[in-house]
């Protein structure tokens, strides 16, 4: 949730150069979330204890979540994309997370972060599906046995939509964290607004009030869930460039 | 996970194990997972991949339009290209991941 006066702005004190881009607060959660996952990994993992403690737990139960999904979804051979789906889930999970907490600024809520990202599993598939199959993997845009004179047609639309996964990819992140914190800053607003009218206004900021706290709650829900399904598009792209239809 | 050379009390208790499971409903076969369940999900992500197709098809087309100066040219191609494209994607989604093999055959089922 950042707060008002909050967006994207640099941080002058940690500016390096004022003709490169400055550091800015979006810059600052991303190490900080880099640091979080870190941290976890490595604390969590130090005590190698055989009935995991809690800290313990957490890093082993998100480990073996989304080893399950690559190996699930992309298969055997899939797995050596593990690390990097890994990085991405933890990263985008902890992006959304760290912007639950207050005056904290949520990342993911940039179409620039989450293109970006999307980009960078656009080129990655690309690049594995060019490197396992070569030019047999032009073959992807004209399904096998389609008429030829149909070709001026399927191939534009075919790569049409082999494009579009990048916008779609960085849209739904993108669009679902700007839309959850928007409503909660209208509803927080709302408090604010009623619960300056006086005794009556305070009765009626409760209603706003408890809409936030469900929406709270849902955020957390929507946290979890886009950072799930960032990564498992991830997977189904790389099946796709793996296994080639 | 599995184990093949497991003792017999392992056995039993691997049966057991599986059977408590089956009991709270933990092993229920998950259905096609990058598919939204709910209706709201599902038109959600339906409007996601028609519109970024629609707007790569438009980017496309104003991009080989100022390249070529055809303008509007190759944009009326691309809107069209690109609506065509964000259908192809809908019935992807729809189809799941055993249809996209081809695009020919509608779903068995």
């Amino acid at each position: 949730m950042a707060v008002e006066g909050k967006t994207i702005d640099a941080l002058s004190q940690f500016e390096l150069t004022h003709v490169a881009a400055g550091f800015t607060n979006s810059n600052l959660y991303m190490l900080i979330g880099g640091v979080a996952i870190s941290a976890l990994m490595v604390l969590g993992m130090q005590k190698r204890a055989r009935v995991p403690g809690r800290l313990q737990s957490l890093a082993e139960v998100s480990y073996e979540f989304i080893y399950n999904m690559v190996d699930e979804q992309v298969g055997r051979e899939g797995r050596k994309f593990f690390p990097f789906v890994f990085t991405l889930f933890m990263f985008v999970l902890f992006g959304n997370l760290l912007g639950m907490l207050p005056y904290a600024f949520t990342f993911t809520s940039h179409i620039a972060v989450t293109f970006t990202l999307a980009l960078v599993v656009f080129i990655l598939v690309t690049a594995v599906a060019l490197a396992i199959h070569g030019t047999k993997f032009f073959s992807y845009f004209f399904p096998e046995g389609a008429p030829i004179a149909l070709a001026p047609i399927i191939i534009p639309v075919e790569i049409i939509s082999y494009l579009s996964r990048v916008v779609s990819l960085s849209v739904r992140l993108f669009a679902n964290m700007v839309a959850g914190h928007v409503m909660l800053k209208v509803f927080a607003t709302f408090v604010v607004l009623l619960g300056s009218l006086g005794v009556i206004g305070i009765i009626g900021a409760a209603a706003p009030l408890a809409l936030n706290v469900a929406l709270v709650g849902f955020e957390f829900l929507v946290a979890f869930l886009q950072a799930y399904v960032f990564a498992i598009l991830t997977c189904i792209y790389l099946h796709d460039a793996v296994h080639l239809h | 996970m599995d184990d093949p050379g497991k003792a017999g009390r392992d056995a039993s208790f691997e049966a057991r194990l599986a059977a408590a499971r089956k009991r709270q409903g933990l092993d229920e076969p998950k259905a096609d997972t990058d598919r939204p369940v709910s209706p709201w999900g599902v038109g959600l992500r339906a409007g996601l991949e028609v519109a970024s197709a629609l707007a790569v098809g438009v980017g496309l087309g104003l991009a080989a339009d100022w390249w070529a100066g055809t303008r509007p040219l190759f944009l009326v191609a691309g809107v069209f290209l690109g609506g065509a494209a964000g259908i192809v994607n809908v019935y992807r989604l729809m189809l799941g991941r055993r249809g996209k093999k081809d695009l020919g055959t509608p779903p068995a089922a």
